[in-house]
């Protein structure tokens, strides 16, 4: 039967309901912190939107949380619940790091397409393995995944206490990119036009970012194989009925979002760290599961909950810099919050509002017989 | 005047924005077959789900045995003695028919003498009422048919006493009508009320006491079937009369051509266990072959087979003299061939739920259906689904809705409206108008005829017998995988050909 709310209804209020209901969650553990509620949410909200570099490192968060977003949600279009994000990000960041380390003598304008291309190519490699044997084996693509998350950070690991360690270091860290081959960052690109905003690790990768959402909502929802996909996922004998190989979507499927969780490795280390960390990922890839969730799967709602997530990141970040009692626990505290209201109680106020707004059957009926 | 058993008063019910009940009212006297017709998208269904609880009106009163009630869902409704089978239910295939029955009982302490007890009820209803099947035979071992018996089983057990029926699909096949029409009369002697909705004018013109006429959400009319004839209970269902059964069309003189050649077909490995047996048969083009069999004859098997959905093991399948490979066979290959099947709708395939409509029209031509790099315009899908839904009389013609939103009757419209706008050179239906209305399936009847005017050959499976008389101009009887018999329609008529399913099945 079709929807009984107006538009507008299931995609704007009610998000904005939940979220405020998230948000004063929040504000009630920080007054049992002790914290002065009013002062600590200025905080957030400064830090993360009330300066130029605040803004900065908003948009940088949420660069990485539209890839892993995009991730997960495109391969769940096809039905695969796809958890290994984290360590098709972890390739794909390796595959940046050979590149910067080894080929940095080529010119920016070629490495920087060259970067695309590698860092999609080992995430996609990463999601090739257990695609493959989802689609011919039938092995369940969440325990490979998730065992693939473990086989890529034990990889990195090795590879940063031996082949790629840098001479001289304790640390587990790779010697650092030739600056030549850094991605150029927004405030780099805006002083070259004569603008000056406050430098931050933004930098091109964003772009990219806001290309693969429309890349991908036009996969999905105007080319042939987007249209074979979310069959597949509907309905794997609808598919085969409608002459689609499951297999082959699978595997293609599995390659684009490894590729997409592959960008991450871009934005944080041939965009902001230059250089490759054993936990750069640091759970970038399974918050991309949320953000799916609260971006209902569509490119634009992932885009509007990275920026959210992207923001609650840095204010957060702000607010534990700042004030002593709280912890860098509270980021992770707010997002919980957000998540559990926006996604797992998503549909919890949906009675009491059409009951508020009085949009149930009845006064519709009405409505449609005057 | 007798209080009726249940009351259905000036319901309405809107889905924005599809108005689907206005002032529906209804009234089914006790222990009487009470049947309901009309158009798909009609309403038939919305008002069984209100009267079982499964949606609420928006306005309107449900009153069972004269006492105004609010059935907040189907339990409820169950309780107050009201039960509903549906077009396809959910059974649990690896338990007994015992086991699935019991399943939503709540048993309370504990279970077995209670078990027991149970066991001997439903052994005692099922001799009463005449269920074929043991309370301990495996669910998977059932027909779908017999399935929709099991629930009748259990709803006499829960003490039903208006039993609604939905399309039952015993309606489908010859020798099960008649096996319905008994049960429904055992029932009525009971004192239970039986509610069937059917687009089998034909029967319940013969079964029901009385017949509701429902139009655009609304009842019209309550017919006396005594006091009419067939044709005019058409006339009050859509507004015209429809000659039933449906009239031969015999085919123009084209000359004989052959298109698909089938040669010692086998499906199964081992000889005693195949589910198709050698099986040799030839259709040429602009000829209506019907394949016809009880639910297990395989005849259903061999368009599975035909069009690539399900793989043959041996033997020669070609079309227009072009072998088909038994290794590489598939179904999109067959759609390159030009062969469209629209599957059983029992089977829910056709369709796959959470596209839109316009979308379902195109799936499985999603080939054909873009462009060269593979990119789709909306509009024009759009434009072509609205076309199709309007010459199908598929209602709301709103192409963006869901297609799992329609009317079960409408969705099968859907399919076979899709597969026979690709000018297909082999047309496959499997029972093509179950759930269709006798004004859509007229239509359907006419583009068929026009399809094999054009040249298009056609097998159809189907076990109402009245269509297959009506178009078929072969007909291959079937039985345990084996093809008995290929008569010309000429030499046979309904009765003989449903004496000769039933016996080949006994000889066999």
């Amino acid at each position: 039967m079709p929807n009984a709310q107006p538009w507008w209804f299931n995609s704007l209020l009610l998000p904005v309901a939940n979220l405020t209901l998230a948000f004063v969650a929040c504000a009630i553990v920080l007054w049992f912190m002790g914290v002065d509620v009013t002062f600590a949410i200025t905080m957030m909200i400064n830090g993360a939107i009330g300066s130029s570099e605040g803004v900065g490192y908003t948009l940088f968060y949420a660069t990485n949380f539209i890839f892993s977003g995009l991730a997960v949600s495109l391969a769940w279009q096809a039905g695969l619940f796809n958890i290994g994000a984290e360590g098709q990000a972890l390739l794909g960041g390796l595959g940046i790091s050979l590149l910067c380390l080894y080929g940095h003598s080529l010119p920016l304008a070629v490495l920087v397409p060259c970067a695309v291309l590698v860092s999609a190519l080992f995430g996609a490699l990463w999601a090739f393995i257990p695609g493959w044997l989802n689609a011919y084996r039938n092995s369940h693509i969440v325990i490979t995944t998730i065992m693939f998350n473990l086989i890529a950070s034990s990889l990195i690991v090795y590879l940063l206490v031996g082949p790629l360690k840098k001479t001289g270091q304790m640390a587990a860290v790779s010697a650092t990119f030739d600056q030549s081959t850094w991605l150029p960052t927004i405030d780099q690109l805006a002083a070259s036009i004569g603008i000056t905003i406050a430098p931050s690790p933004l930098n091109i990768s964003f772009l990219l970012a806001l290309l693969c959402c429309i890349l991908v909502y036009g996969y999905l929802w105007h080319s042939r194989i987007g249209f074979e996909t979310r069959v597949v996922g509907l309905n794997a004998t609808g598919a085969k009925f409608a002459g689609i190989s499951s297999k082959r979507i699978i595997i293609i499927t599995m390659l684009f979002s490894g590729a997409l969780s592959g960008f991450i490795g871009l934005n944080e280390l041939q965009g902001s760290s230059h250089q490759l960390q054993v936990e750069f990922v640091s759970g970038y890839g399974f918050a991309g599961i949320a953000i799916a969730l609260m971006g209902r799967n569509h490119p634009l709602g992932i885009l509007v909950a990275s920026l959210l997530f992207g923001g609650l990141y840095q204010g957060g970040a702000e607010l534990a810099f700042n004030v002593d009692s709280i912890g860098h626990d509270v980021i992770i505290l707010i997002q919980a919050l957000v998540l559990l209201f926006c996604g797992g109680l998503e549909w919890m106020l949906k009675p009491q509002l059409i009951r508020l707004l009085r949009l149930d059957g009845r006064t519709v009926a009405k409505g449609g017989t005057q | 005047m007798l209080v009726p058993a249940l009351e259905l008063r000036h319901i309405d019910k809107v889905y924005p924005p599809v108005v689907a009940l206005k002032g529906a009212s209804l009234s089914i006297a006790p222990g009487s077959i009470h049947g309901i017709v009309g158009e798909n998208g009609a309403g038939k269904s919305s008002l069984m789900q209100v009267a079982y609880g499964l949606v609420q009106p928006d306005h309107g009163q449900v009153f069972v045995d004269g006492v105004a009630i609010q059935l907040k869902d189907p339990s409820h409704a169950i309780e107050h003695g009201i039960g509903m089978l549906h077009q396809q239910s959910q059974w649990l295939d690896e338990l007994t028919v015992f086991d699935n029955i019991m399943l939503a009982e709540s048993i309370s302490g504990l279970g077995y003498q209670k078990g027991a007890e149970a066991r001997a009820k439903l052994e005692q209803l099922s001799r009463e009422f005449g269920f074929e099947f043991s309370l301990s035979i495996k669910l998977s071992a059932l027909d779908y048919s017999q399935r929709q018996l099991v629930d009748v089983l259990r709803s006499l057990y829960r003490g039903v006493r208006v039993l609604i029926l939905d399309e039952p699909l015993a309606l489908l096949s010859p020798s099960q009508e008649s096996y319905l029409s008994r049960l429904l009369t055992l029932l009525k002697m009971q004192g239970i009320s039986v509610v069937v909705v059917s687009h089998k004018l034909a029967v319940l013109h013969q079964l029901c006491d009385v017949i509701s006429v429902i139009r655009n959400g609304e009842v019209t009319e309550n017919i006396d079937p005594k006091q009419v004839t067939l044709g005019q209970l058409s006339w009050h269902m859509i507004g015209r009369e429809i000659q039933l059964p449906h009239p031969r069309v015999e085919p123009a003189d084209i000359a004989a051509e052959q298109l698909l050649n089938i040669r010692s077909l086998n499906v199964g490995r081992s000889p005693n266990k195949r589910r198709l047996n050698n099986i040799n048969l030839s259709l040429n083009r602009g000829e209506i072959l019907a394949c016809v069999g009880l639910q297990t004859a395989g005849h259903e098997l061999l368009l599975d087979v035909i069009s690539g959905l399900v793989a043959f093991d041996s033997g020669e399948i070609s079309l227009s003299s072009q072998q088909l490979s038994h290794r590489r066979y598939s179904i999109k290959q067959a759609r390159e061939y030009g062969i469209a099947y629209a599957p059983s709708p029992l089977l829910n395939i056709g369709l796959v739920d959470g596209l839109s409509m316009a979308e379902s029209a195109y799936l499985g031509y999603q080939r054909q259906g873009f462009g060269r790099w593979g990119i789709l315009s909306n509009s024009n899908k759009h434009q072509q689904c609205q076309r199709l839904m309007e010459d199908w009389g598929i209602v709301p013609v709103l192409p963006a809705m869901q297609s799992s939103l329609f009317s079960g009757g409408n969705q099968q419209k859907m399919v076979l409206a899709r597969e026979m706008a690709h000018q297909p050179k082999l047309l496959l239906l499997n029972q093509p108008t179950h759930g269709v209305d006798a004004g859509a399936s007229e239509y359907f009847y006419h583009q068929l005829f026009a399809l094999r005017e054009q040249g298009c050959g056609i097998v159809l499976c189907s076990s109402d017998l009245d269509e297959v008389m009506s178009l078929a101009d072969k007909i291959c009887v079937f039985s345990q995988g084996q093809l008995i018999e290929t008569l010309a329609v000429s030499e046979v008529n309904k009765t003989q050909l449903a004496l000769l399913i039933v016996e080949e099945s006994l000889d066999a």
